[in-house]
């Protein structure tokens, strides 16, 4: 795993003692709230509904069992000893006290971590595949790249004051499990014909109010070009960008505004113009950084496990437990296990600092004390030998986090929403407890297969509702809660947006609403192997129609 | 601080005044003379004078509270100020779920 250099440490350690010295300003009057606000907005500072909330930077995901019981510390220490693990791959602290703040910053400091650009309009944490490292379907390890951009981004000043929030997402697979389509910059480390690695880079993606898939401004950048060339899109972003009105700040405006020919020239003349100013990445550089992320020493073994296989026989709930979070490791003998933060009936992604600090035991133990927040808001052990799966699961039950649920309907991805966020305008979290309480019987859940319900309490969409297989937004409407459904959304390979199946319902007939689709697609399916979204696009969004219909009808008859 | 100009338009009658305090970010209501957690023990503006006088009081305290607000509220069958608004009241009352170790 990367750690922190002398020049990385000093930055933290700066920020944190700058950090205090503005709260006591704040505190003594000095400063007023609108000095003081992009202030500790740049340390990941906000003020939510009950209090204030953190937003702790996990870069590309990866954390080690230190830092993991460090946040156990804090959540217990100066939270209601509990984290949630968010779509950003970040962890967020929900009851804060401003006070407090400083000397938090301080122990994050202590294990390489800060909140440093999780807000503010400049170039956010860089997000990466959980799986780096590890997927079979793996060209390069995106973290090193993600990486470089990380130490390329961190307090760049020429884009610290960008027209709005800027993310940035890379992966290196076949699959795309980083959703680079729906970011401001989605990164693929690709292969040219030549053999030789480089990167396609997207521009212009995002979700909330405008949902946009990024368009491909070059299908295959040189690696050594890779910071000089995402200088050239920041400057013609930050040039041109709109600052006149929030909601069409971001650059997927102004790619769709221009059109992705006109963008991809600005930027490319741009590129053309760009003083080399030393930036190019040296390949010892690249190299000197990658050897942090270099594979832990694993040996490769028989494959499958005999111990495994033996125990899964023996133990329904195993079973049911490997055949859902584990998936294919490189090293044989291997797999990288999907740890479920989504108990049925509870706030998605909310760990106990108990809970943690049980992840960080097992990484520790069983997983060269690494683990990956996934922004599917569970945590990745990866890796981990197949013969340990058994002793691993034992301990995940009691902990309470062996929900056999991985990429099933209850793995839901949920925001906040209005029961913590001061933008929300609905309600997520209930939402997403109460349709997992409707799936809840595993077998139900495995007949149904892989499918994504994803919930968004307002429109800005960290719940991803756009690119779920059923996307849930929640707003309002005449004083109460409303809910729209989206079908059809993807964030993978082939991005799709999903679109809205009718008017909005109560909250009270979502639950019933989604099982009605869910039967509806169960009915049309021309066989289990038939995923949701190939039913989908082979009959439309028809034949799902009636089923929210009448679901409508009950809920205005009972109100 | 959101709508406190003197000639701005107040929301409808009747009104509590609101915000988060500086220090901890609870939520936190004018009870007349100090800021109480409980929306219940907050006073309520039933006329436009008095609303007034407590938009005057959103401005002054601005070192204590951060964007201290007007908001309708609702008058209880007990005459106390309850929330007009479902929004109101999670802040008022917390979460509507269980989180932590009651989760």
């Amino acid at each position: 795993m990367y750690r922190y250099d002398e020049f990385d440490e000093q930055i933290v350690r700066e920020r944190v003692e700058q950090f205090r010295g503005q709260v006591e300003r704040r505190l003594d009057g000095s400063l007023t709230e609108d000095e003081f606000k992009p202030l500790r907005l740049m340390n990941g500072l906000y003020l939510q509904l009950h209090a204030y909330m953190l937003r702790v930077a996990v870069p590309y995901g990866t954390l080690n069992s230190a830092q993991m019981r460090q946040l156990a510390l804090i959540a217990e220490r100066y939270d209601r000893g509990y984290g949630h693990f968010t779509t950003r791959q970040n962890l967020q602290y929900n009851w804060l006290k401003l006070v407090d703040v400083p000397d938090i910053l301080g122990l994050l400091a202590d294990v390489g971590m800060h909140a440093i650009q999780t807000s503010g309009n400049c170039i956010r944490n860089v997000t990466a595949d959980h799986f780096a490292g590890v997927a079979a379907d793996e060209i390069e390890d995106p973290r090193p790249t993600a990486e470089l951009i990380r130490q390329w981004s961190t307090l760049h000043p020429e884009f610290e004051y960008l027209p709005r929030k800027f993310k940035i997402a890379v992966t290196g697979a076949e699959e795309d499990r980083a959703a680079v389509s729906v970011h401001d910059i989605g990164i693929r480390i690709v292969r040219n014909e030549a053999g030789e690695v480089g990167y396609r880079i997207l521009v212009g993606g995002g979700l909330g109010r405008t949902p946009m898939v990024g368009k491909t401004v070059r299908d295959f950048l040189p690696r050594v070009e890779l910071l000089d060339y995402l200088q050239a899109i920041l400057r013609v972003y930050n040039r041109h960008g709109r600052r006149d009105n929030k909601y069409k700040a971001r650059i997927k405006i102004l790619v769709h505004e221009l059109g992705a020919a006109e963008f991809t020239a600005q930027v490319e003349e741009e590129y053309r113009q760009l003083e080399r100013d030393g930036i190019a990445v040296a390949e010892a550089e690249l190299a000197r950084i990658a050897q942090y992320f270099a594979p832990p020493p694993l040996d490769e073994r028989a494959e499958p496990s005999d111990l495994l296989a033996k125990a899964r026989e023996a133990d329904p709930a195993l079973e049911l437990f490997a055949r859902h979070n584990l998936v294919p490791h490189k090293v044989r003998g291997h797999t990288a296990l999907v740890l479920s933060v989504k108990p049925i009936g509870k706030p998605p992604g909310d760990a106990t600092a108990e809970q943690m600090r049980v992840l960080a035991d097992l990484a520790e133990q069983y997983s060269h004390g690494e683990m990956r927040i996934t922004h599917m808001q569970n945590v990745v052990l990866p890796h981990v030998r197949l013969d340990d799966v058994p002793a691993i699961h034992e301990r995940l039950l009691e902990a309470g986090l062996a929900e056999p649920n991985a990429a099933l309907i209850t793995d839901i991805i949920a925001c906040p929403g209005m029961d913590y966020c001061a933008l929300a305008t609905a309600r997520s979290i209930p939402i997403a407890e109460d349709i997992q309480r409707v799936f809840a019987d595993p077998a139900r859940q495995a007949e149904i297969g892989k499918l994504s319900i994803k919930i968004s309490g307002c429109i800005n969409a960290c719940g991803h509702h756009h690119v779920g297989n059923i996307g849930i937004l929640g707003l309002e409407r005449m004083g109460r809660e409303n809910y729209q459904i989206t079908l059809g959304g993807d964030p993978g390979n082939a991005t799709t947006l999903g679109e809205r199946l009718g008017p909005g319902i109560d909250a009270d007939a979502v639950p019933g609403a989604i099982e009605a689709i869910v039967d509806t697609y169960l009915e049309l399916r021309e066989g289990p192997e038939e995923q949701f979204l190939t039913t989908l696009a082979r009959v439309g969004h028809d034949p799902f129609k009636p089923a929210l219909e009448a679901k409508k009808e009950t809920a205005d008859a009972s109100a | 601080m959101r709508g406190m100009e003197k000639s701005s338009k107040l929301p409808k009658l009747p009104l509590v005044l609101t915000g988060n305090r500086l220090r901890d970010g609870d939520v936190v209501y004018f009870d007349g003379s100090d800021w109480t957690g409980d929306l219940s023990g907050a006073a309520l503006a039933e006329d436009e004078a008095t609303a007034r006088r407590l938009e005057t009081i959103a401005g002054d305290s601005a070192g204590v509270v951060v964007d201290a607000y007007l908001v309708t509220a609702a008058k209880g069958e007990d005459g106390r100020p309850a929330p007009a608004h479902y929004r109101e009241a999670i802040r008022a009352s917390g979460p509507t779920i269980d989180f932590g170790e009651t989760a």
